[in-house]
């Protein structure tokens, strides 16, 4: 489904992410994990165009569809979440009459109200959940979730996880950067572990034995304190 | 045209049209209390026939400078809160993208304008001039040529340059525009180098304050001129060509 080769980005002469090569299959949760500044944002944007690849490729599957629910979304205040999604659809060349249809089944999904609700009164849970509606607007096979629960509470986050997890049986693909690792052993079944723009190892969910956590795993990876 | 409705809404709630039209209201009762002290060499201004060029000259100017104001920072804003990346993953061209963007800055622009045309209309009623009134409309596109040439140089020039940069330059064009005829003389009479560099300057910034001075002309019965009108819709064709040119390497 995505396959990304030798990826190399630099910003202002600091190599942010160097040489970076990895395979999403179709159908499964995949995660980005690493501490802050690992280059787990700098490569979703590669993966999406946002920003120039400076050496290496993105590989996309012809004809899928993406969808993209950044870490810190930002919808017009004076909006109602209809009206976001509504947005959102048109300028993707949705039409009117299916659009309708597919506001009011995403508004259910991701647990939002069908009230007159404006953004500036949506927490930040709501927001997060509007974040991932609009990657789902136009039925991408493709999710990419930035940081999905970020700034969520315990309540938020298991919600969200059960949100992906529900995408996941629709057979969707997702690639989940995040670095609560709790969440991402609930959900993803396979990843990888980035430090300093660099790939340190793969794994699966299966190498995740009963005496091995993925925050184990992690920590001997990078080199912190179990 | 999603982009270009939601970023005029957004401008709307954003309070400075009210500011905008609180100015207005001051401004209409500052010339119509009688307190006023317009004067040119010493000499009271209380004719309508000569209060109307000058209330022209500070409408086209506030309106320009509003221009600025309110034009500025739409472009920089949408890619400093990273809407930008919701918009350009859905495969919407940069042209398209930062043109609605422009065109609801040129909206909003013609809109506060419109509140100080509405002020002017208010005052040719109150002077018994509604003759004016006719004519109003067309002085107002006349004077829209100019608020339109700036708000689009601003949006373009903000696609590529920081909001200090574009504020100075824009502001720049606008006075060399307002100023135009006094700037014409002094290139006559100044040699050398800097004679040269206000040459071709003047060649280069349009003559804003002939839009203000034809819509005031026409307002008292004269006609408007179909060189100016031809000469601004070209201005701002050719500044509409830099949202093709002027492109964001990454979003």
């Amino acid at each position: 489904m995505l396959v990304c080769e030798g990826l190399k980005k630099t910003y202002q002469g600091k190599c942010v992410v160097d040489g970076l090569s990895f395979e999403v299959k179709k159908g499964e949760v995949f995660a980005l994990l690493g501490s802050n500044g690992a280059g787990k944002t700098t490569t979703i944007k590669m993966i999406l165009g946002l920003v120039r690849i400076d050496e290496g490729k993105v590989e996309i599957e012809d004809g899928v569809k993406v969808g993209y629910s950044p870490e810190t979304p930002y919808f017009p205040p004076f909006l109602s979440g209809r009206e976001v999604l509504w947005y959102y659809g048109r300028i993707q060349g949705m039409g009117k009459e299916e659009l309708k249809k597919e506001i009011s089944y995403l508004l259910e999904l991701v647990g939002l109200d069908e009230d007159r609700t404006k953004i500036k009164q949506y927490s930040k849970g709501m927001l997060q959940r509007l974040a991932l509606a609009q990657a789902l607007l136009g039925d991408p096979e493709l999710l990419i979730l930035d940081e999905p629960t970020a700034g969520l509470d315990a309540l938020g986050r298991a919600e969200m996880m059960g949100l992906i997890k529900r995408l996941k049986e629709e057979g969707r693909t997702i690639v989940v950067n995040s670095h609560i690792l709790s969440d991402m052993e609930r959900v993803c079944d396979r990843g990888i572990i980035m430090k300093n723009g660099k790939l340190l190892r793969t794994w699966t969910k299966s190498e995740l034995g009963h005496e091995e956590t993925l925050e184990q795993l992690f920590l001997l990876t990078v080199g912190g304190v179990a | 045209m999603e982009i270009m409705i939601t970023a005029v809404k957004e401008k709307v709630r954003r309070k400075e049209l009210y500011i905008i039209g609180g100015i207005a209201v001051l401004l209409l009762f500052f010339l119509s209390s009688g307190e006023s002290s317009l004067s040119i060499n010493g000499k009271m201004i209380t004719d309508f026939s000569m209060m109307l060029p000058v209330f022209m000259t500070i409408i086209h100017f506030v309106s320009c400078m509003l221009a600025i104001v309110l034009s500025i920072g739409t472009i920089g804003k949408e890619y400093e809160r990273k809407t930008s990346h919701l918009i350009w993953i859905r495969g919407m061209s940069q042209l398209k993208y930062h043109g609605q963007l422009a065109l609801s800055n040129l909206a909003v622009s013609l809109l506060a304008q419109a509140v100080f045309f509405a002020v002017l209309g208010i005052f040719c009623i109150g002077q018994g001039q509604t003759v004016c009134l006719m004519r109003i409309v067309p002085a107002y596109l006349m004077v829209g040529l100019s608020t339109g040439m700036i708000s689009l140089l601003t949006s373009v020039l903000s696609i590529v340059l920081p909001e200090f940069a574009v504020g100075v330059i824009s502001t720049s064009v606008l006075t060399g525009g307002v100023f135009h005829g006094l700037l014409e003389i002094a290139a006559g009479t100044v040699g050398g180098a800097s004679g040269k560099v206000l040459n071709y300057m003047l060649s280069v910034v349009p003559d804003l304050n002939g839009n203000a001075k034809a819509a005031s002309d026409f307002l008292m019965g004269g006609f408007l001129s179909i060189h100016l009108i031809l000469k601004g819709l070209l201005v701002i064709y050719l500044i509409s060509w830099f949202l093709l040119i002027f492109k964001k390497k990454e979003a």
